[in-house]
């Protein structure tokens, strides 16, 4: 099985929604995304990670990349984060430059 | 071609090593192999969730420094830690002479060091290292004999 058939990104509007292990080959995926988005003047962006069974650095970049690519400081809402998108986020201590929706 | 090796040798229960090929798209498979090792030696879901971090975190910083074309041999070893009661696992990432292995930046060194008990980057001219242990807490079993 490769890393694609466990890593999908589908974006509708300014919400994105992941699913599977955002690590260093997947996370380039996601920047492309953002990216785009970024270039078509998003304010917001959300990113629905409930999906995500696994992040790594590289997938806490892009989200980082996610609040600031094209020099704007845009407000990024985390919905719905896995375990794992939770954790990663408590021990780097960037709970705080997010918006967290949490379940329910 | 990715090969595999397990043997034992001083006070190391057991060590196994996966030669493979220095690639993100490998970085799945050298998560598996640490939290299967570490399942199989009984660690608990808290371990197994930091173990997936840390070798991810250590894989991507491996792969980041091999260059193109370039192979990573992961060993994992178990050792028992009679002191604290508890296995250590230890997972070494080699790359191939003549490459170099920087320090871990801000972020990745913030994510290891929540999520292993001590990790660096070993520098050597035959086979630069980036490693990381930590020790496992046994998966606590209920017993009804307890009861």
């Amino acid at each position: 099985m490769s890393t694609d058939d466990v890593f999908s990104i589908e974006v509708t509007g300014d919400v994105i929604v992941l699913r599977g292990e955002l690590d260093a080959h997947t996370a380039p995926k996601l920047d492309e995304v953002i990216v785009a988005l970024a270039a078509e003047g998003a304010g917001q962006l959300v990113l629905d990670m409930g999906g995500v069974e696994f992040v790594d650095s590289s997938g806490l970049r892009s989200l980082i990349r996610a609040r600031t690519e094209g020099d704007v400081e845009r407000v990024v809402v985390i919905r719905e984060p896995s375990a794992a998108t939770q954790r990663l986020l408590e021990i780097t201590g960037m709970t705080e430059h997010f918006t967290i929706q949490l379940a329910g | 071609m990715t090969t595999i090796v397990t043997s034992q040798a001083g006070d190391e229960v057991e060590h196994l090593s996966l030669d493979l090929p220095a690639t993100t798209e490998h970085l799945r498979l050298v998560r598996l192999l640490v939290t299967s090792v570490a399942t199989s030696h009984g660690a608990d879901l808290d371990d197994l969730e930091d173990l997936r971090i840390a070798a991810g975190e250590i894989g991507a910083h491996a792969v980041a420094a091999a260059g193109a074309e370039a192979r990573m041999v992961v060993r994992v070893g178990i050792r028992d830690d009679a002191e604290h009661d508890a296995a250590r696992l230890e997972v070494r990432i080699a790359l191939q002479r003549g490459r170099t292995i920087d320090a871990l930046d801000e972020l990745g060194g913030m994510v290891l060091g929540a999520s292993a008990d001590a990790h660096g980057v070993t520098e050597s001219p035959e086979a630069p290292e980036v490693w990381f242990v930590r020790a496992l807490r046994p998966s606590v079993v209920h017993d009804p004999a307890d009861d």
